[in-house]
């Protein structure tokens, strides 16, 4: 495989994922639009600050207010990283190695890109309209991942696209973590971050698993086992670096050994027996190293589709 | 040498006589569907039936799903000039263009013939001159032609072919007649849109294809991968063969991976490919990987910014070197530019029966060469009625059409050709047969012409049929996809 169409399938792989992790963390606190049980302003406003464009936000669009927030985060297609603007990076991509991928998984993803932006032009202004689109998306991300699986021929086309997909969930597993971190704080009352630990679940699509795991109510220990160290479930940072180590390894001949060592290293970290201790104590010293360090491995995975090692 | 050793008695004398048989406005058009006494010729009778039976709601239900599903599959076309990234569709006309089976192969053995002699003309041409020394060609219009490329003065190739792909534009100007408008020897497009308008009216309308015997034309990615293969440097058994794009903002884009994915080879841009000893390789997760033969759709002038354009950041560095020396194939060859253009083309009836010795079975459109004053004279003063075109132009832009232009168009025109006569030539205007075509009307005639690809690889092979494009404007004459042209269906019906 060509490495510059690596590297797309890889950056397609990590934008459809960019796209279903805004798409579930805006499901998350949706309810809470109306009149939820705490200050729907305040998670919007976290929502934002979660995307690390609130200056951007605040210069085109004044001061926040929820439906504002809304349409920037998901139909915004001058925010690059609105689910829309995500769904067209993923779609331009696409296009770029339409020969590699299979015609069905290209008419799939260009498909939902064309329609997607139909429902956005007419629901963007419409509160009822939310729901609608993300439904539209998520089924659109089923059929192409449908088409993927059953039309592929070539294994190394979903290994660089699932390469994109894992890191940009772990990505996004550390970010809401970290956005809601003193939620998870033992000395905290218990009842009143209820409705925060279910966001914080259902932001990475772990609420049922949480649920199936555990069978009991939810407690802030248990959610950072499970987002941080179970291996078995696939909403796991765990899971992800499994993943990710696994993929990578049989690509260190063409894009070089580094990012192999960093990913390694990264999933050291997991299984170092003093972890459990260090998540219950300094959560949020534990979070900054560990985006710091998956940066570092995206960085390194850039670098080896990029800067060519032969001639 | 000087225009007047240019007194070629046939090519002049012949458009003397067409000069002064030449009525003064456009002669009138054939229609595809009905013949010059207005009934519908015999070919035509199930289609007609078949248009007059369905409601014209269902048309427009049908455009529609075409339209939409040209927009699914990316079947899209980039227009120069406009905004980068704005992807409009070429329309497609739901009616398609019948041939019937004589004419294609009158069609067939002419285009077989001429693209011989262009490939004869141009190994010559690069090797020995005996056209030039028989002074059947002034030697000056090679040499001072920008697309002569001296580089490849002696080199030699496979099986002595230099255009394994043209695409030539042929119009139906009477009964059983065709002229030939254009060779298009570099990189011809438009041959998916043949492909995949053939799968479309095959989804929209599958039952019009039991009322005739279409000859099929789904295996011409297979011919054209055959004939890449026999491009390949000898002795070498299994080829890697690419498709080099300039990438995803060409107009032609989705034909690029279109094919690609149809033969089953890789589609590279420049960046994918290096040159290390003597070779070319592709760079891949898996290491180099040497390439065989490049089926470019790129002008050959961004190939090797070390060769042609050094301000040029596109190219793969050292390339031209590489082919030279036999260590890589590309097709079309590098120079086959120079038996295209507009002012070669003229010779192009004298190429065949220089090489072939025989007469050319398809006309060309008289020609008048702007450089030669008293030609030049004649154009000037019959501007309204005729076409100017620049020696080097293509897309239908840079053109004048006579009986259509205003006063200022035509002042235009007269200042540039006193500027650089050489760069123009003026031919007749054409009458360009006309076809049925849903417009906002309804049904009405609309010129069309055609484009066949004609493939050189061992042998030559073409599929009966070709891209039929169509003016979708009343009385407009251009049909590039570029200025609103759109495509129809092309059916060459079997014996």
């Amino acid at each position: 495989m060509l490495l510059r169409v690596a590297d797309h399938l890889y950056w397609m792989g990590r934008y459809i994922e960019r796209a279903e992790n805004t798409a579930r963390a805006v499901e998350a606190i949706y309810p809470t639009l109306p009149n939820g049980a705490f200050s729907a302003d305040r998670e919007w406003e976290g929502l934002l600050a979660m995307t690390g464009r609130r200056d951007d936000f605040v210069a085109r669009n004044g001061s926040p207010s929820p439906a504002k927030i809304i349409r920037f985060i998901l139909f915004d297609l001058e925010n690059p990283s609105s689910l829309l603007a995500s769904l067209r990076a993923a779609r331009e991509n696409g296009r770029s190695v339409s020969a590699t991928l299979s015609p069905e998984m290209w008419e799939s993803l260009n498909t939902l890109w064309l329609d997607l932006r139909e429902v956005a032009a007419e629901n963007h202004l419409l509160p009822g309209g939310v729901l609608p689109f993300i439904d539209r998306f998520k089924e659109g991300v089923h059929l192409l991942l449908g088409a993927a699986h059953t039309t592929l021929a070539e294994e190394e086309v979903f290994r660089l696209i699932d390469l994109g997909t894992f890191l940009e969930r772990a990505d996004h597993i550390v970010r809401t973590l970290r956005a809601r971190h003193s939620s998870l704080l033992r000395e905290r009352g218990q009842e009143a971050h209820y409705a925060s630990w279910v966001a914080i679940l259902r932001s990475v699509g772990a609420l049922g698993v949480y649920r199936r795991v555990y069978h009991d109510s939810i407690n802030p220990e248990r959610i950072t086992e499970l987002l941080i160290l179970r291996e078995e479930i696939p909403c796991s940072l765990h899971a992800c670096l499994d993943r990710i180590n696994d993929l990578l390894r049989p690509l260190s001949g063409g894009i070089g050994p580094e990012a192999v060592r960093v990913a390694a290293d990264l999933h050291f970290l997991l299984h170092n027996d003093r972890t459990r201790t260090i998540l219950l104590n300094s959560l949020q010293e534990y979070l900054i190293d560990f985006a710091a360090a998956l940066r570092r491995l995206g960085e390194e995975i850039d670098k080896g589709l990029r800067t060519p090692t032969c001639a | 040498m000087k225009p007047e050793r240019l007194s070629f008695p046939r090519v002049v004398g012949r458009m003397t006589t067409a000069r002064k048989s030449e009525p003064p406005f456009r002669p009138l058009p054939i229609d595809e569907m009905n013949d010059s006494n207005g009934a519908i010729r015999s070919d035509c009778v199930p289609l007609k039936d078949w248009l007059d039976a369905i409601p014209p709601t269902q048309f427009e239900e049908k455009r529609k799903e075409a339209e939409r599903l040209f927009q699914r599959l990316g079947i899209t076309f980039a227009v120069y000039g406009e905004s980068a990234g704005t992807e409009r569709l070429i329309p497609f006309d739901l009616i398609p263009r019948i041939i019937p089976a004589k004419d294609w192969h009158l069609l067939a053995a002419g285009l077989r013939q001429r693209i011989s002699a262009l490939n004869a003309f141009l190994h010559d041409l690069y090797h020995g001159q005996e056209i030039l020394k028989a002074g059947r060609i002034p030697a000056e219009m090679i040499f001072r032609n920008p697309q002569y490329r001296v580089e490849m003065q002696g080199i030699d190739l496979p099986g002595g072919i230099y255009v394994q792909i043209a695409g030539v534009d042929v119009v139906h100007t009477g009964e059983g007649e065709f002229h030939i408008l254009e060779d298009n020897l570099r990189t011809p497009s438009g041959v998916s849109y043949m492909l995949v308008n053939r799968q479309m009216m095959r989804r929209l309308f599958p039952e019009l294809f039991s009322r005739y015997a279409v000859a099929p034309i789904e295996h011409y990615p297979k011919l054209l991968l055959e004939t890449l293969r026999a491009a390949a440097p000898e002795a070498i058994g299994h080829p890697t063969i690419v498709l080099l794009t300039p990438g995803p903002f060409n107009s032609a884009y989705f034909e690029h991976t279109f094919l690609a994915q149809q033969m089953g080879i890789e589609t590279v841009e420049a960046q994918d490919l290096f040159v290390r000893g003597n070779k070319v390789y592709m760079r891949t997760l898996e290491g180099p990987i040497q390439v065989d033969v490049i089926y470019r759709r790129i002008d050959e002038d961004f190939l090797d910014p070390l060769a042609f354009r050094s301000d040029s950041v596109l190219g793969v560095p050292g390339l031209l070197s590489v082919y030279r020396s036999g260590g890589v194939a590309i097709a079309n060859a590098v120079g086959t530019g120079v038996a295209d253009d507009k002012a070669i083309y003229t010779f192009v009836p004298e190429m065949i029966r220089f090489y072939l010795g025989r007469e050319p079975i398809l006309k060309n459109v008289p020609t008048y060469q702007l450089r030669n004053p008293e030609e030049r004279a004649y154009v000037l003063s019959h501007l309204n009625e005729l076409v100017v075109k620049e020696v080097h132009g293509s897309g239908g832009y840079g053109m004048l059409i006579g009986p259509a232009s205003t006063v200022k168009e035509r002042e235009i025109f007269r200042q540039r050709i006193l500027q650089t006569p050489e760069n123009y030539v003026a031919q007749p205007t054409l009458a360009l047969s006309t076809c049925p075509t849903f417009v906002e009307q309804g049904i009405a005639p609309r010129h069309i012409d055609l484009r066949p690809f004609v493939l050189s690889g061992k042998t030559i092979h073409l599929v009966p049929g070709g891209l039929t494009r169509v003016a979708l404007r009343d009385g407009s004459l251009v049909v590039n996809s570029s200025q609103g042209g759109g495509t129809k269906d092309t059916w060459v019906l079997e014996d």
